[in-house]
């Protein structure tokens, strides 16, 4: 891999993550202001622990898993021979395979337990505003090294799939706003949009591992997971097992304490594994006394059918 | 068309930049929703700032580390002395845009797609927009002069 151009990458990606950041912080303080201008309190319990989860998620994974991501998806290219040239005329298609690659990542961290029990924390928010982006853990690296390896394998420069990953999530923060209505129809169907992420982050049925998408929703349309917000249907935003614990820590760890019950419940290996690798909602669940300070929306769901 | 000769292709970036340029201003002006119609679209349409995605925070990160002077001029000239003219002006023109995305245009983006109802609570987002981004780039100015 030419040197000077590897560098010339880490380079943008480090401008980047300061520009990013700088736009970030405005957001922030924009967020605490209108709340303060709506006559609500300018910082909520919610808040807190997004901020709390800042250092823990985005910024441990700007600074040091996206270098092991770097790192692990480079040694996955350079065992190619296959190479795909990064020029003005092939930027189109690492863009679009950026955004697949985006798409199956999210995708696999809702629709397998063992990664929704690290993105549940994101999801686990009940407001729907710009510090939610702040709430994320370094592990959804593990996940994203998973997904992205193939296309490594396949010839994508690593490290332009990993500024498209700094890319999206810095992104998505200007979509996580109620205060933006639906945009033109055409607009709504082809970008990722502050009504349609919030049909993304709602656990109505209607709306469940709907818009994965990361800018385009374009393989939303292609797999069939694309679903707009309806006037009809407003969003309620949380997780179907919404933890409403002041604690931190029982954020952080609620969906994992799940799992690991239910795993450790699953009769035999394979049974386990099926757990681990199951759809949310659809695998072995362990009998337990219902916990106070969790709501859970699927079960209230089932009594009311 | 001599500056076309001699930069080739990089000569078509400046007039690729004016099109992102207008969808900002679109985006930034008051009143301008009522602007429709094919052309308008086609100049100035909402998928022109796609790009903006990439460019903005990527101006903002060469200016925090005094690569990129928010000057619009000076940022002319430095990248025009590297890479010649048509780099350079599309150089000054992506730092224009940057700083009304800095300034103005978030504040006047939610203000035209905000409930009706919020748009007075909304108003003062105008002064602290500016008041944040003008400050930001008053820091860079007196850091890199």
């Amino acid at each position: 891999m030419d040197e000077s151009f590897v560098q010339n990458v880490v380079k943008a990606i480090t401008l980047f993550g300061f520009g990013g950041g700088i736009l970030l912080l405005f957001c922030i303080i924009a967020e605490s202001f209108l709340r303060w201008r709506e006559g609500q309190r300018p910082f909520s319990r919610e808040m807190g622990h997004n901020y709390l989860f800042f250092p823990l998620g985005p910024l441990m994974e700007g600074i040091v898993a996206n270098a092991l991501l770097i790192a692990a998806l480079t040694a996955a290219y350079q065992l190619t021979p296959l190479h795909i040239p990064v020029n003005w005329w092939t930027l189109p298609l690492y863009f679009l395979t950026g955004e697949f690659a985006f798409y199956i990542f999210h995708r696999a961290g809702h629709e397998l337990r063992i990664f929704w029990a690290d993105h549940s924390i994101h999801h686990s928010a009940e407001t729907y505003d710009f510090t939610v982006n702040l709430r994320h853990t370094p592990f959804s690296t593990l996940y994203r090294l998973l997904t992205w390896t193939p296309l490594a394998l396949l010839g994508f420069h690593p490290l332009i799939l990993v500024l498209m990953a700094i890319n999206i999530p810095a992104f998505q923060t200007f979509c996580h706003t109620q205060r933006i209505g639906r945009l033109a129809p055409w607009f709504e169907w082809l970008f990722v949009t502050p009504s349609n992420h919030a049909v993304h982050h709602a656990c109505n049925p209607l709306y469940l591992d709907k818009n994965y998408g990361g800018l385009l929703m374009i393989w939303d349309h292609v797999f069939g997971t694309y679903q707009r917000l309806e006037e009809s249907e407003p969003p309620v935003f949380g997780i179907t097992r919404q933890p409403r614990s002041a604690n931190p820590l029982v954020i952080l760890t609620h969906e994992f304490c799940y799992l690991a019950r239910d795993v450790r419940a699953a009769p035999g290996l394979f049974g386990k594994l099926k757990v681990l690798l199951g759809k949310p909602g659809k695998t072995f669940q362990a009998t337990h006394v219902p916990d106070p300070l969790v709501i859970d929306r699927s079960a209230t769901k089932a009594a009311g059918q | 068309m001599n500056i076309l000769m001699t930069a080739g292709p990089a000569a078509l970036l400046p007039l690729l930049m004016l099109f992102p340029l207008a969808a900002t201003i679109r985006q930034t002006w008051p009143g301008s929703e009522s602007c429709k119609g094919v052309v308008s679209n086609a100049v100035s349409g909402a998928s022109w700032l796609v790009p903006l995605i990439f460019i903005v925070p990527m101006c903002v990160g060469l200016m925090i580390v005094g690569q990129l002077s928010p000057l619009p001029q000076r940022a002319f000239a430095s990248a025009a002395a590297s890479h010649g003219p048509a780099i350079g002006l599309a150089v000054a023109i992506a730092v224009i845009i940057a700083e009304l995305w800095l300034v103005l245009t978030p504040a006047m983006v939610v203000m035209r797609f905000s409930n009706p109802a919020q748009r007075a609570a909304m108003l003062a987002l105008i002064p602290l927009n500016l008041l944040l981004g003008g400050g930001f780039l008053a820091i860079i100015l007196a850091v890199w002069p």
